[in-house]
């Protein structure tokens, strides 16, 4: 990991305080990223294919209204009616505008796989920068639950918590975040470590700086951008186990998620009806959003990591 | 390799198996769920009917006898009975496993062999047009939900086609035996595990890449090279065996992800093994079942992770020395 | 060390090519196997997507666990095809005291039980009295008024405490004494009654769960000896699968074809496929908490007015839940459906509108009930008390489907619900607590109305959270009660239908439940292979999953029954799956070798 050198705008005002002299090259190490990020072209049209995404789900009440959302809005429609100029991709299993159905879950798909990550990389951080700046006992004992979430079964843990706890978008989406952390705290402690040997840290703990001092001045800098790479990866992770939860039918009922609109479509036997405009949207968005949210992980962990390589 | 090393793993397979222990006890208590609920409004039972099924059920006494009870019971390998079939959890793990271990054993086989073969290619010839070629097939793969990609499979080589069973095991109508029932099990396996593979070739693949892409710069390689050994030699050599360490632990790691793959693939294909029992009971609330379920792949995963650090330990020289 | 692992990884690929290959060379030989068999076995496949829970008659309740039993338990009298009508079974003949209250029937002689034990007036006499000291649920509504006595082995006298109008008919499952004999109470709980012993015309011979279930023909069947030597249920995780299986040939017959498609096959426009559903009385109903006075439970106030229940039921279009969740095979219905038989159904009164799809006459309803949006919520409101009600949806059946509609209608009204999902055996035991408001459920009515008028009979109303109660209303209505307990002694059959049709109208007054629809199972069989189905009752009754094993005895294979011409699709179909496959995996193992080469090349 190469820490960005100081260097201030040459042609600027000279810097003064030391904050200003981080926020600097700080600056600097973002703009760097992005032109890094700019010339890794898989990686630059992933982050616009899921901009994409967002601005759909954001878009949502413009293209379709919500009441296209219950359950009676196909009263008067066929079912399973083939794309046409007043349904762009047809009708469901019963009779509900499809393409309303793939937007409002866009917004349900995302929230979920975005929420699950944010809750996700929180506790990963906490308890990977604590295991790994803590000796003895709690970092052991921190490790240990970090192991122990790597090796139960994480789908059927997350059904059971769903069930126990309820099935709202929130809910669903602090289950899939509360099993799915332990990979991110695995790779933090890791890094910590690294850093924990580096020579600033060791002087900032030598010239007397508390623990909280060190971890949030110097080694959470330094875990930073492995952490944002780390949770675009997780990412595409939950929105896959948002939608395996809601195909198997143990996802909230009430919201239309990629997943659910699959299960649905399985229940209305669309596939045997060959009505690809009911299950191929959703699973092709599952599979476009993934793919550009991964594509986009993978460039940002190669910026972060130059050992790696370009492609 | 140092004897501390493999003590030392040991015994930290050993904790984690008993924080696993420790946490399905509580997980299924806190679940809200009347274990003679199957019974209520229906049989009238006695007070010594309802005792009895409780005993059964291990639910008697106070919560640290239940727990002690439940300790010793699980050592002895007793699950209890389930809810749902009032069979012992053991019996029904045990009918399940043969069909699971098939599955997801045929597809782990396929999946590192095909992933790790990739992986090598891609990493080791980077920007080809296999690489390039490759590394887009296997991320299209990695994004696609299992359970969808089962759903195409079913309906488009199944259903449509005739090309192989919808579901099952085996033909129950025709009474096979010798090689014929076995290419009719392999007859039904293709499909699941055509599946189960493809969903996750991808991450192999791509962890394989990214290993050989790691050691290709490696200065012992290039010292190979300018020794005038052939580029095929150099990487079959020394590429491929120091790139597939990282490899073994993500093996071990997965094999717990595969697992809960087989909860939809085998959902999809009605094929009746453990991911199949996993689903009815959470549809069932069937929490002896569950608690047997998971305790058991817990301690498959610790196992093969158990295994995975061994062999860590054997094949990297520097893992496993006194510290 | 290093180049043995690079040799593994070679292995290795080489293994996954090969097996890959396998399932190739599986399709085409075991289909060849197939064909070469010319099995001499005639099977008659099922597919279902219910998997059995017991085959213990005294703990299963699922369809599938009666179909079984309609197969291996005898019954002393059997019911005709057409309409129910009384029949011969194990016993030959019948005959009633003045009175009506003793019957005395004659066994046929000789019968025995599958292993061989003779089948005696001692089994029957035993089922009888022990159902009744044991309280088992599926025998009580038959045997619960009676006594039974054997004054010899082929004769068994039957004495009911009341007038019973369903006598002479006595359609309890009879179990073979020699071995229940041998289980006490308490083991019979978790008896899983594996040993297999059947009075049927076939038995149990093979099971292995969620996979599949094999019955035989039992040699000792003293019956219409059947056309088929086996019977076998295969498991399926969801209909879609199921019914593939069915086009694909791989099945014989499936009990829940997809609403959406079932129009198609009944129209004849699906091949080799005919449908062969039909209704069984099967309905279902929004229950709602009544909050009976003696019972328990803590049900929404609300729904004790019965204005308010009533408002529920304008609120529901029934004719939009029967076009898209049932695709159109199901009719409205308003109350109960009491028997199989459709000449029990509920008629209303000319000239009265039933409940329709009315919201502006439920939001009167619900004003004169006193329910109004004093607090401008959108959600009506009474005495500080919201109308809010707890909506239990179970995790698998239909409810599912029809739950989105119904909360949606309700909201419209200004009534609010909090959805929440559980199984099947927890949302019973809520139930028998009297612990919910509404809940979707479904009942399958029996051919005699007793057992399912009784249900909502304030006997059956849960006053121990233990024991339950099968009054899933929580409804207790003196009305009703007196009406139910007439019918029961009624021997009349014309007075006693026009009992249960009174009963019928103080139920649809009273609204305990808002009953949606009947509907019907959605059956198909494979029309190339099999003939000679039997519909019970007639015309508008399914074939099979029925009151009896009728279909089963009189099933016919097409052209001898073999399936012959679909193996050899199925096998020049399996060879060309194959060669792909092996296609894919000779690729790999092909691309492997040439690369290697260049390499080596290089």
């Amino acid at each position: 990991m190469t820490t960005p050198t100081i260097a201030g705008p040459s042609n600027g005002p000279p810097l003064k305080t030391p904050r200003q002299v981080t926020r600097a090259r700080r600056l600097l190490a973002a703009r760097r990223m992005w032109a890094q990020l700019r010339s890794d072209r898989a990686g630059f049209i992933g982050l616009i294919v899921f901009g994409l995404f967002v601005v759909m789900a954001l878009a949502a009440p413009l293209i379709a209204d919500v009441s296209e959302l219950r359950a009676d809005a196909g009263r008067g429609r066929p079912n399973l009616a083939p794309p046409s100029r007043e349904f762009l991709l047809g009708t469901d299993g019963i009779g509900r505008d499809v393409l309303a159905q793939l937007v409002w879950g866009a917004r349900v798909s995302l929230y979920i796989g975005l929420l699950a990550t944010f809750v996700a990389v929180v506790i990963g951080s906490v308890i990977g920068l604590i295991s790994g700046y803590a000796k003895g006992r709690v970092g052991s004992l921190l490790l240990a639950v970090d192991d122990f979430f790597l090796v139960i079964p994480f789908l059927p843990l997350a059904i059971v918590l769903a069930a126990i706890l309820g099935r709202s978008p929130n809910v669903l989406a602090v289950v899939i975040g509360v099993t799915s952390w332990a990979g991110s705290a695995r790779l933090v402690r890791a890094q910590v470590l690294t850093l924990s040997q580096r020579g600033y840290v060791e002087r900032s703990r030598a010239l007397g700086s508390r623990g909280r001092h060190v971890v949030t001045r110097h080694v959470l800098p330094g875990v930073a951008p492995l952490i944002i790479a780390n949770a675009t990866l997780i990412v595409p992770a939950a929105i896959l186990t948002e939608s395996t939860l809601a195909f198997l039918g143990f996802g909230d009922r009430n919201s239309p998620s990629w997943g659910k609109m699959l299960g649905d479509a399985q229940d209305a036997a669309a596939i045997t009806q060959n009505a690809w405009w009911y299950f191929l949207p959703p699973g092709l968005c599952i599979i476009g959003v993934v793919l550009a949210f991964t594509v986009f992980g993978r460039a940002l962990e190669q910026i972060f990591n130059p050992k790696l390589g370009g492609r | 390799m140092n004897p501390w090393f493999v003590v030392k793993k040991l015994w930290v397979s050993f904790v984690l198996l008993g924080f696993v222990l420790v946490f399905n006890f509580f997980l299924f208590r806190i679940v809200d769920r009347d274990p003679l609920a199957k019974y209520r409004g229906r049989s009238k039972l006695s007070p010594e009917q309802k005792a009895g099924l409780i005993k059964q059920f291990g639910l008697d006494g106070s919560k640290w006898e239940q727990f002690t009870a439940y300790v010793r019971n699980t050592v002895r390998l007793d699950f209890g009975r389930s809810f749902d079939s009032r069979r012992l959890v053991s019996d029904e793990i045990i009918d399940r496993l043969g069909p699971t271990l098939l599955l997801v054993g045929i597809s782990t086989v396929l999946t590192i062999g095909i992933g790790l073969w990739i992986g090598i290619r891609a990493g080791w010839r980077r920007g080809s047009r296999f690489d390039k070629a490759s590394t887009a097939s296997t991320m299209v793969l990695y994004a696609t939900p299992e359970f969808f990609l089962g759903m195409l499979l079913l309906s488009y080589l199944a259903a449509r086609t005739g090309w192989f069973p919808v579901g099952g095991v085996r033909d129950v109508t025709a009474d096979y035996t010798g090689f014929a029932a076995v290419l009719d099990r392999a007859h039904h396996l293709a499909l699941p595990v055509l599946t189960l593979t493809l969903g996750y070739l991808g991450s192999y693949a791509l962890v394989m890449r990214t290993s050989m892409l790691d050691t290709a710069g490696e200065d012992y390689l290039v010292t190979a090279r300018a020794k005038g050994l052939r580029d095929a030699d150099v990487m079959k050599r020394h590429a491929v065996p120091n790139a597939l360490l990282p490899s073994v632990s993500l093996i071990a790691i997965s094999f717990g992800f595969i697992l809960g793959g087989a909860i939809t693939t085998e959902t999809v294909f009605s094929y009746p093994g453990l991911g199949l029992a996993t689903y009815d009971a959470i549809g069932n609330t069937d929490l002896p079942m569950l608690q047997g379920l998971f305790l058991f792949s817990s301690a498959a995963v610790i196992f093969f992770n158990l295994i995975a650090d061994l062999l860590y330990g054997v094949l990297d020289p520097r893992v496993g020395r006194p510290e | 060390m290093k180049q043995r692992l690079a040799r593994m990884m070679g292995g290795l690929t080489v293994v996954a090519g090969v097996a890959v290959a396998i399932p190739s060379i599986g399709s085409s030989a075991s289909m060849a196997s197939a064909a070469d068999d010319g099995k001499d076995k005639v099977s008659f496949t099922v597919g279902v997507t219910q998997d059995i829970d017991t085959l213990n008659v005294t703990a299963g309740y699922l369809v599938i666990d009666y179909e079984i039993w309609n197969l291996t338990l005898p019954t002393l009298t059997d019911k005709a095809s057409a309409d129910f009508a009384i029949q011969p079974s194990m016993a030959e003949s019948w005959t009633g005291s003045d009175d009506g209250l003793t019957w005395t029937y004659t066994l046929g002689d000789g019968l025995k039980w599958s292993d061989g034990e003779p089948m005696t007036a001692d089994d029957v006499v035993y089922t009888v009295t022990r159902s009744i000291e044991e309280g088992w649920f599926n025998h009580t509504a038959v045997t619960g008024n009676l006594t039974a006595t054997s004054p010899d082995p082929r004769t068994v006298v039957i004495t009911s405490s009341v007038p019973d109008p369903k006598l002479p008919v006595l359609d309890f499952y009879v179990v073979p004494k020699h071995i229940y004999e041998k289980i006490d109470a308490e083991a019979l709980t978790t008896y899983p009654a594996d040993d297999n012993v059947s009075g049927g015309p076939f038995m149990i011979t093979e099971r292995t769960e969620s996979e599949f279930v094999r019955l035989e023909k039992n040699p000792n069947w003293f019956g219409t000896e059947p056309k088929i030597d086996e019977v076998i249920y295969r498991i399926f995780a969801t209909p879609e699968a199921q019914y593939s299986a069915l086009t694909a040939g791989e099945i014989d017959a499936v009990d829940d074809v997809p609403s959406s498609l079932y129009a198609t096959v009944a129209a004849g426009d699906v091949k080799n496929l005919e449908s062969i559903g039909g209704s069984n009385g099967s309905f279902s109903e929004l229950a709602m908490n009544n909050g009976c006075e003696t019972g328990i439970g803590d049900g929404h106030p609300a729904l004790k007015d019965k204005l308010v229940r009533q408002a529920i039921n304008w609120s529901i279009d029934r004719d939009l839940l029967i076009e898209k969740v049932l695709a159109g095979t199901g009719v409205p219905a308003f109350t109960i459906v009491p028997s199989a038989n459709p000449a029990f159904d509920f008629v209303p009164a000319p000239g009265v509108q039933t409940y329709s799809y009315d919201p502006e006459k439920a939001k009167a309803l619900l004003d004169e009930a006193g329910w109004v949006d004093s607090d401008d919520s959108g959600v009506r409101d009474k005495d500080g008390v919201e109308l809010n009600l707890r909506y239990f949806d179970r995790s698998v059946g239909t409810g599912t489907a029809t739950t989105g509609y119904i909360t949606d209608w309700l909201k419209d009204v200004g009534i609010a619900t909090e959805v929440q999902t559980f199984d099947e055996d927890t949302l019973t035991a809520l139930q028998g607590k009297g612990e919910f408001d509404l809940f979707t459920w479904g009942w399958t009515p029996f051919v005699d109305p007793d057992t399912m008028l009784s249900y909502l009979t304030s006997a059956n109303v849960p006053v121990d959270p233990d024991a339950g109660g099968y009054n899933d209303a929580n409804w207790c209505n003196a009305e009703y009660d007196a009406l139910y307990e007439a019918q029961k002694v009624e021997l009349d059959p014309d007075k006693r239908a026009d009992l249960v049709q009174q009963a019928l109208q103080v139920f649809y007054d009273e609204a305990p439940y808002a009953v949606l629809y009947k509907y019907d199972l959605l059956m198909a069989i494979r029309s190339d292979r099999w003939t000679n189905m039997v519909r019970q009752p007639s015309v508008t009754g399914p074939v099979l999953f029925n009151q009896g094993n009728l279909s089963y005895l009189a099933l016919t294979p097409v052209g001898g029954g073999g399936d012959d011409e679909g193996s050899n699709t199925a096998l020049i179909i399996g060879i060309i799956g194959g060669v792909v496959v092996a296609g894919i995996a000779g690729f790999f193992l092909f691309k492997k070798r040439r690369t290697s080469s260049d390499d080596d090349r290089e």
